[in-house]
């Protein structure tokens, strides 16, 4: 019992010091919003009207704004990956490491603190969103609320899992920047998050429909906004089938992404 | 002394090319201040890395208090404290909130941890800088608070790598000082590697030189310097005579070399030589116009091990790492 008090004291410990870096950090927290503001007023804005949102429900700012408030949770964990090779370099790493911590806890309290992070910062653009014009389904209530919360914290343990593991298995700052380059216009664009996966060719649907990304835009859709069936990216689902998937993926991403992380840790 | 670390034909080789330790043989004992010497390069980082359980032997094995630090190694990891060579205290971070982190991740008892975090930053006189963040503290600062997050959880065997690399000679001393302190006051095994020949010789009591991942010797700062031969008294006295056979019936003396009216003479005690010479001057009423000790210097000692002074063998070492790196990228490259 009291080996596993020691792990949660050391897992809270770490999530507490990534937490302290980041909400002193202004920059950090301004930039990681500034990225979806940028897109919102471009696209839900300045270029909405190249957008045929004939066969939406609702204006495509709402129909963005949404899909900016699941984005952000995704970017959010993508910079998670480079943390790790900060404290590699700086020899914090190391220090853990000669520390009687599980592996398991260097990962996992990253992850922890990273889903804290994206859970904050997207709420934060759902609230700019509502301030900006995003119109909300009648009678939203709490329930949706927390719908939205679990799909957007899903999608944060999934992709930081990911991006945590590759930061520990790549080791090399170039190397992992690349990769999340190459990685974030994907799997950005193909899922339902920006626009609906009906306006996509075949191929391309096919690829969304493998990203969480996808399921969780359509959760908080049908949690949030006035939207037609059709117009969901993979319609005929439930609200609770959608969010059963995700959260079935995020668990065994999450699973995942530990283990090449505790390899990624030896040596 | 019972032996705390004993380390058994321990060999590294990294990418199957770069033999960074060689197969060595070494024990520390329980409460001593162990050094490992030798140059950037020699193996000293590599073997610490080994026992602190950062880094898997290639073969052979190590056991710290009992335990085989690759199977037991989280109970190694309880007994063990390391302060590395870079500066890894969290720069976001107050002093404080890093020794508060340290003392979660060794699980050091709620009850006390609040008093021994104050006892140590005050031991090393952090106190008043406690609630800055570690960004403005200065080298010496961090590398005093790197030392008492070391200390957090009263390790059995603290390891300091290379603890004064870079700092200027008053913290230099400054550190010195508090790792003899520790070792008065705790009786704890500290384990330490240098390249700075004075500081060896200042603060160890056994001293092993290592040298291309080979220990070339063991032994006590006194050892090591009398194992070249001992002391040496020059001593010029003026007058026509040849006192040779006289200087050579001192006890002590090993053997008399003279040139003109200057005398070499090598002894096994320098200080008791010394007082002996003074009394021949006293009792012939000789006149000595200069008269000096020689001890050899721990300088000395590393170019009689390593047959090379410290700086040469720096650039032949990185050399020799470069040349390895090269060819072990070619073979790559050739697979």
């Amino acid at each position: 019992m009291s080996e596993i008090d020691a792990y949660l004291r050391q897992t809270c410990a770490l999530t507490s010091r990534e937490l302290k870096h980041w909400y002193r950090s202004k920059t950090q927290v301004a930039m990681a919003l500034i990225m979806p503001l940028m897109w919102l007023g471009l696209f839900g804005f300045a270029m909405s009207g190249f957008i045929d949102t004939s066969g939406l429900d609702i204006d495509y700012f709402s129909y963005l704004a949404m899909g900016m408030v699941i984005i952000t949770s995704l970017s959010t964990s993508m910079n998670a990956g480079m943390s790790v090779i900060w404290d590699r370099r700086f020899g914090f790493l190391a220090k853990l490491k000669a520390a009687p911590i599980p592996r398991g806890v260097i990962p996992l309290s990253k992850v922890l603190a990273t889903t804290v992070k994206a859970a904050i910062q997207s709420m934060l653009i759902l609230i700019i969103g509502l301030v900006l014009g995003l119109n909300l389904v009648e009678g939203f209530g709490i329930v949706d609320l927390l719908v939205i919360i679990v799909a957007v914290v899903a999608v944060a343990l999934t992709f930081s899992s990911i991006f945590i593991a590759l930061g520990l298995v790549i080791k090399n700052q170039d190397a992992l920047m690349s990769v999340n380059m190459l990685l974030n216009l994907p799997l950005m664009f193909a899922s339902g998050a920006m626009f609906p996966t009906s306006t996509f060719p075949d191929w391309l649907r096919t690829v969304a429909n493998v990203n969480p990304l996808t399921y969780a835009a359509d959760a908080i859709r049908r949690a949030s906004t006035p939207l037609n069936d059709s117009m969901l990216s993979v319609p005929g689902l439930s609200l609770a089938e959608d969010m059963v998937l995700i959260i079935v993926s995020a668990i065994v991403v999450t699973a995942m992404g530990m283990f090449f992380a505790r390899r990624g840790l030896k040596d | 002394m019972a032996n705390i670390i004993e380390v058994r034909d321990l060999v590294k080789i990294y990418d199957k090319e770069v033999h960074a330790v060689n197969g060595i043989n070494f024990d520390v004992r329980e409460g001593e201040v162990f050094g490992f010497l030798g140059p950037n390069g020699a193996g000293k980082s590599t073997t610490i890395s080994m026992i602190t359980t950062l880094l898997r032997p290639t073969s052979g094995t190590i056991t710290l208090a009992g335990l085989n630090v690759v199977k037991e190694a989280t109970q190694v990891r309880k007994l063990i404290g390391l302060v590395p060579q870079d500066l890894t205290a969290d720069d976001e971070l107050s002093g404080r909130e890093n020794m508060q982190l340290q003392a979660d991740l060794y699980n050091v008892p709620r009850d006390i941890e609040k008093q021994r975090i104050e006892e140590l930053l005050s031991t090393v006189k952090l106190v008043d800088a406690a609630e800055r963040k570690v960004e403005t503290y200065s080298g010496g600062m961090r590398k005093r608070l790197e030392l008492v997050e070391g200390l957090i959880h009263r390790p059995k065997v603290l390891f300091l790598d290379e603890p004064t690399l870079g700092l200027d000679v008053q913290t230099r001393e400054i550190i010195w000082e508090y790792i003899r302190k520790m070792k008065e006051e705790s009786g704890m095994t500290i384990f330490l590697t240098t390249h700075y020949l004075e500081e060896a010789d200042s603060l160890c009591d056994r001293i092993a030189i290592i040298d291309e991942g080979v220990i070339k010797v063991i032994g006590t700062p006194a050892e090591l310097k009398a194992s070249l031969g001992g002391d040496m008294i020059k001593v010029t006295v003026n007058g026509g005579e040849d006192y040779s056979s006289v200087m050579s019936s001192i006890p002590n003396v090993l053997d008399v070399k003279h040139d003109g009216s200057e005398y070499k003479l090598k002894t096994r005690d320098g200080d008791a030589t010394m007082k002996d010479v003074l009394a021949k001057v006293a009792e012939n009423g000789w006149k000595v116009s200069a008269i000096s000790l020689h001890r050899p210097s721990m300088n000395q000692v590393f170019l009689e091990y390593t047959g090379k002074s410290l700086k040469d063998d720096l650039r032949s070492l990185s050399a020799n790492k470069a040349a390895a790196r090269q060819t072990a990228l070619q073979n790559r490259r050739r697979r």
